[in-house]
């Protein structure tokens, strides 16, 4: 899936207050494009992907999905795209406390009125290492665990792009390699569409473009 | 989990705490608003039963109609039901009461249930047997027994047009049963015998053979339309239709004609007002309630923000938020609406019971108390579709009391409940002032920085402070009302039809346990068109609207009423029948006309029947009036003379009322055999012990005491429901905050005794919020009672009262959930994210 932002700005507060979180964001997504986003606190690194997600609305621009401007869609629309499209992954892992591990996983799909093929649940769970946590409650697991099971939420609708944000911000470095493995490994294996936003100078090098974003603007990093 | 929805369950009872606070409110609310439709259920199903006992299971009958005309209503498809009967005509049994005969075919009898209950022998059956009341073989003087023949001279009434035709005849009957006496019918004036199939044809002539037809509509939505046609059609003259008012509105069939059956309408303002009461009630259940589960549902909504933005980040629609949150409510609904209906329903019996004890029984047509209870006991059984109507008023309310919470839910912003927004407040102009109490200052602030949450639990609180001090305000007045007040004598015995003879009074009077009877007489005179009383001559100048009314007293009620009033040279005159005492009409106006404005001073003389009287005494106003039994003041003039003139002013010495009061050692129950036996010999006689109705007065009041605290304990349990909810919630959201606290050094008992001041000041902004609306209340309450609103002293201790209960409460609500404060580790506090 293309996915292209065409001079998106989110503008906050009139004014003296006024913020200028994001200025005039231009960006091609090609399918099977591992992206990264770097840049310091308060850069607008989040701001860019909840706009790039469709989680947010910016204050002009556009942004496309095969050609569609996917902000002129209805928020029942919009909610499909999301849950059958596009895959996210927290800093925060976010995952519903009162609900068992597989049933967070299947959520995508229950919202959808659909039942998992328990084949790919099974692969997913093997392949993330979460396997026999199935039955757990969040609270009952390690941050990275919790941080796989998110991506497993992620992948579970088999959308065509994941959107990371500080995947690794919450965990050890140990942990936060781990997950990096897998969504590199899953973006290599699975052929998925993957933009990671970090400040983890590392992990931004994992990707195959990279971009950095200063006080709204976006500039993209060529390896030297 | 096949389904999304199922998080709803799960969300239920990962906080079970709120789950169960709304449990409670939708108990509460489905067991009053099914305690009170179940109510409505009895009333209604006994309103039905009683206007089936007065006018019959009929919407209408149809009078003087042919054969033909009987036979097409038979084959009209949209009458449910058609009755016939034969009027065989009526006999007089004394100046106030006429005894009817009739003959209804087929099964058409069963249609009239209070004429057929046989105490000896069996209903008529073939031509020429009678079955009669008890009271109207009395009134007739027979003294035979059943299967003894009785000689009737009848009078067949015919009306062509206006001109009425009347053909008399004596036929001999045998009597073949005796029926139960049907005091209803002496409000009309015609007692009703029955006579067995064939008898018309027997003893009338075949150009006086008309029927009367029963009706009933199928279709009762179109009920007038089938009437007016039916009267085209079958030309009916109006004055021959007759409708079932009493039935027609228990049914709440709608019609438009002034004709009425007879004079027994049921007065229906006492189910009114009794209906009224309980929606007013239901809704002030059903607001607190709503404001609790609307409180309850906000704040864990708000709790669970960060989840709702996570649900929408993966895909959720608003719909889908809305859904979950509105699954919830239906869940605990499910679980307490049947709880409620239960308990509601058990209650229900108990409620009627006591409401219904403050009015009078004769508003169901019941003679008395326990007429009433059993009334009420024989329509208590299940009344499905009011408890439905309850259960959907009950859901109907949840739903909308957690639409806002849905509302909220569905409407989040992902990124917005993803990042965890924080307490936003404003910058006030804060004074600084030195602070002498922290606990109490940080609480101040406290309130103020959830003011929505503060301002809902408030006015909860307000609600039931309103409800105490107004029910208290009530109570006094139901206490002032309801004091066993002072009669003259221990029993009523009143016969306003034949009336008591002299010779019966001495008889009552020689009784052993006997000490006196008081005893007055009455003649009603109403106007002509020139407005003198028809019956009696008079020189009072009467005006429009007026009646002319001569009481008698004997000796004993003389002293009772004229003590007082009259000095005792005037006392012996009125008593020696030398002067009169009259009771002059109260003036009304009605449309811009004022009526009942004749007066007559003391000192003046008047004439009655040809005898001048002077006027020892003149009552006006709102100085008493003079009635018998429970009728009530009939405006008019009223000439109070003694027992020895009224004979020659009125022709008759019957008495229409006796006040037996008995000595201290009487035996009471030997007293109520002779009344018994009095009531049963002198026919249309009710006796009323007032040591009876006085009892039934304080178990009354005793009853009505209870239902109101149980108002208030029911509206008080809301009340603090909502405070244990937003002081657990208060903890909840300052997790770590309150762990931040203990760790710059603050004590527990310091963090305890910002949460107990956040209470006191809750009862405290309650207790004066709720003082100012309860006495608004108050003044209502006591307007409703004395018609006229002014300032009602200030309830000042049901005001302390409730202040102090209400901050009691609020302590105490705000101690149970401190516990969990007690409990908190510092370090597990502050690392508290969600």
């Amino acid at each position: 899936m293309n996915i292209e932002a065409k001079e998106l700005s989110k503008i906050y507060g009139e004014g003296e207050n006024r913020v200028v979180a994001l200025d005039k964001v231009s960006l091609k997504i090609v399918s099977g494009d591992f992206i990264s986003v770097i840049g310091p606190s308060g850069s607008g690194k989040s701001t860019l992907l909840h706009l790039l997600s469709g989680l947010d609305r910016p204050t002009s621009g556009h942004l496309t999905y095969e050609n569609k401007d996917i902000y002129g869609l209805s928020d029942k629309r919009l909610s499909a795209l999301r849950r059958r499209r596009i895959g996210f992954v927290f800093q925060q892992f976010h995952l519903l406390p009162v609900l068992t591990v597989r049933e967070n996983i299947i959520m995508p799909l229950l919202l959808d009125k659909k039942q998992p093929d328990e084949g790919y649940l099974e692969q997913l769970s093997h392949l993330l290492g979460i396997h026999d946590r199935m039955t757990h409650l969040p609270c009952e697991l390690s941050g990275g665990q919790q941080q796989r099971v998110a991506i497993a939420r992620a992948l579970i609708a088999k959308p065509d792009v994941i959107f990371a944000d500080e995947p690794t911000g919450n965990l050890d470095s140990r942990s936060g390699a781990e997950v990096m493995e897998m969504l590199s490994a899953i973006h290599e294996k699975m052929g998925k569409t993957l933009v990671v936003i970090t400040h983890d100078n590392r992990i931004a090098a994992m990707a195959d473009r990279q971009y950095s974003i200063v006080d709204g603007v976006l500039t993209e990093v060529v390896s030297g | 989990m096949k389904d999304y929805r199922v998080l709803a369950l799960r969300e239920l009872s990962a906080q079970k705490l709120t789950s169960l606070l709304i449990l409670i409110a939708v108990i509460l609310s489905a067991t009053m608003t099914a305690a009170v439709g179940q109510s409505a259920g009895v009333l209604s199903a006994m309103r039905q039963q009683q206007a089936i006992t007065i006018g019959g299971n009929r919407h209408a009958t149809f009078v003087q109609l042919t054969e033909e005309k009987v036979q097409m209503l038979e084959k009209d498809f949209r009458l449910s039901y058609v009755g016939r009967s034969v009027s065989l005509g009526d006999k007089k049994l004394n100046d106030q009461l006429s005894l009817g005969l009739s003959e209804y075919q087929g099964d058409s009898l069963a249609a009239r249930p209070a004429y057929s209950r046989i105490l000896e022998g069996r209903l008529p059956e073939t031509p020429l047997e009678l079955a009669l009341p008890e009271d109207a073989l009395q009134l007739l003087g027979f003294s035979g027994k059943v299967g003894d023949k009785i000689s009737l001279s009848l009078s067949k009434a015919l009306r062509h047009g206006i001109v009425v035709d009347a053909y008399d005849y004596t036929a001999e009957f045998t009597l073949v049963g005796i029926t139960e006496n049907n005091f209803l019918d002496y409000t009309g004036g015609h007692i009703m015998g029955l006579a067995g199939q064939g008898s018309a044809e027997a003893v009338l002539p075949s150009d006086y053979l008309y029927y009367n037809a029963d009706i009933r509509v199928a279709d009762k939505k179109n009920f007038q339309t089938v009437m007016d046609d039916l009267c085209v059609r079958l030309d009916i003259h109006e004055l021959d239709t007759l409708y079932n008012i009493p039935l027609l509105n228990a049914l709440g069939i709608r019609y438009d004609s002034a004709a009425t059956d007879s004079g027994l309408a049921m007065d229906d303002s006492g189910f009114s007002w009794l209906l009224a009461t309980g929606v007013l009630v239901v809704t002030l259940i059903l607001l607190a309630a709503g404001l609790v589960i609307y409180n309850i549902l906000k704040i864990a909504v708000f709790q669970r923000i960060r989840q709702y933005g996570v649900l929408r980040a993966i895909g959720a629609g608003k719909g889908q938020l809305y859904t979950v949150v509105a699954v919830e409510i239906l869940l605990l609904c499910t679980a307490g609406i049947p709880i409620g209906l239960l308990l509601g329903s058990l209650s229900a019996r108990g409620i009627l019971a006591a409401a219904l004890n403050q009015l009078s029984p004769e508003i169901f047509l019941a003679q008395d108390m326990e007429q009433l209870q059993s009334l009420i006991a024989a329509n208590s059984t299940g009344k499905w579709s009011y408890l439905l109507l309850s259960a959907a008023v009950t859901l109907v309310f949840a739903f909308l009391a957690a639409a806002p919470a849905a509302w909220f839910a569905a409407k989040v912003s992902p990124v917005i409940a993803m990042s965890g927004a924080g307490y936003k407040g404003k910058r006030g102009r804060r004074k600084e002032k030195k602070i002498r109490n922290f606990e109490r200052y940080y609480a101040r602030l406290n309130l103020s920085r959830s003011r929505g949450r503060t301002a809902v639990t408030v006015l909860s609180l307000v609600m039931s402070i309103t409800v105490f001090i107004t029910l208290q305000g009530f109570l006094s007045l139901v206490s002032v009302s309801g004091s066993v007040p002072e009669h003259l004598g221990d029993y009523s015995l009143v016969n306003q039809y034949a009336g008591i003879s002299p010779d019966d009074l001495a008889a009552l009077e020689a009784d052993e346990n006997v000490s006196t009877v008081a005893a007055e007489q009455y003649t009603l005179y109403d106007l002509d068109e020139q407005n003198r009383p028809m019956g009696v001559e008079t020189d009072i100048e009467l005006g429009v609207g007026e009646t002319f009314q001569i009481f008698g007293f004997n000796d004993c009620w003389m002293d009772y009423a004229f003590a007082s009033r009259l000095t005792d040279e005037q006392l012996e005159l009125l008593k020696a029948g030398e002067g009169c005492v009259v009771r002059n009409p109260i003036p009304m106006e009605i449309e811009g006309v004022t009526f009942g404005t004749t007066h007559v001073e003391a000192g003046e003389v008047i004439t009655v029947a040809g005898k001048e009287l002077t006027v020892l005494h003149s009552m006006s106003g709102y100085d008493g009036y003079f009635s018998v039994g429970n009728s009530g003041f009939v405006n008019g003039i009223q000439v109070l003379v003694s027992d020895r003139l009224y004979p020659e002013l009125t022709g008759t010495d019957a008495y229409a009322e006796l006040r037996p009061a008995l000595h201290d050692n009487a035996d009471r129950t030997a007293f109520d055999l002779v009344l018994e036996q009095f009531c049963q010999r002198l026919p249309g006689t009710v006796s009323l012990s007032y040591e009876q109705t006085d009892r039934q007065l304080e178990e009354s009041e005793a009853q009505i005491h209870l239902l109101a605290w149980g108002l208030i304990l029911f509206i008080g349990l809301i009340g603090i429901l909502n405070i244990v909810n937003t002081v657990y919630t208060n903890i909840h959201t300052r997790v770590s905050e309150i762990g931040m606290q203990r760790a710059i050094g603050m004590s527990r008992e310091s963090l305890f005794k910002v949460f107990l001041w956040e209470g006191v000041y809750y009862g405290l902004i309650a207790s004066v919020i709720g003082s100012v609306a309860g006495y608004i209340c108050t003044v209502f309450t006591e307007a409703a009672v004395t018609d006229s609103i002014q300032w009602a002293a200030v309830p000042v201790i049901p005001m302390l009262e409730s202040a102090v209960l209400s901050t009691g409460a609020c302590i105490l609500a705000t101690c149970i959930p401190l516990r969990r404060i007690s409990r908190m580790s510092i370090v597990d506090s502050i690392e508290t994210i969600e």
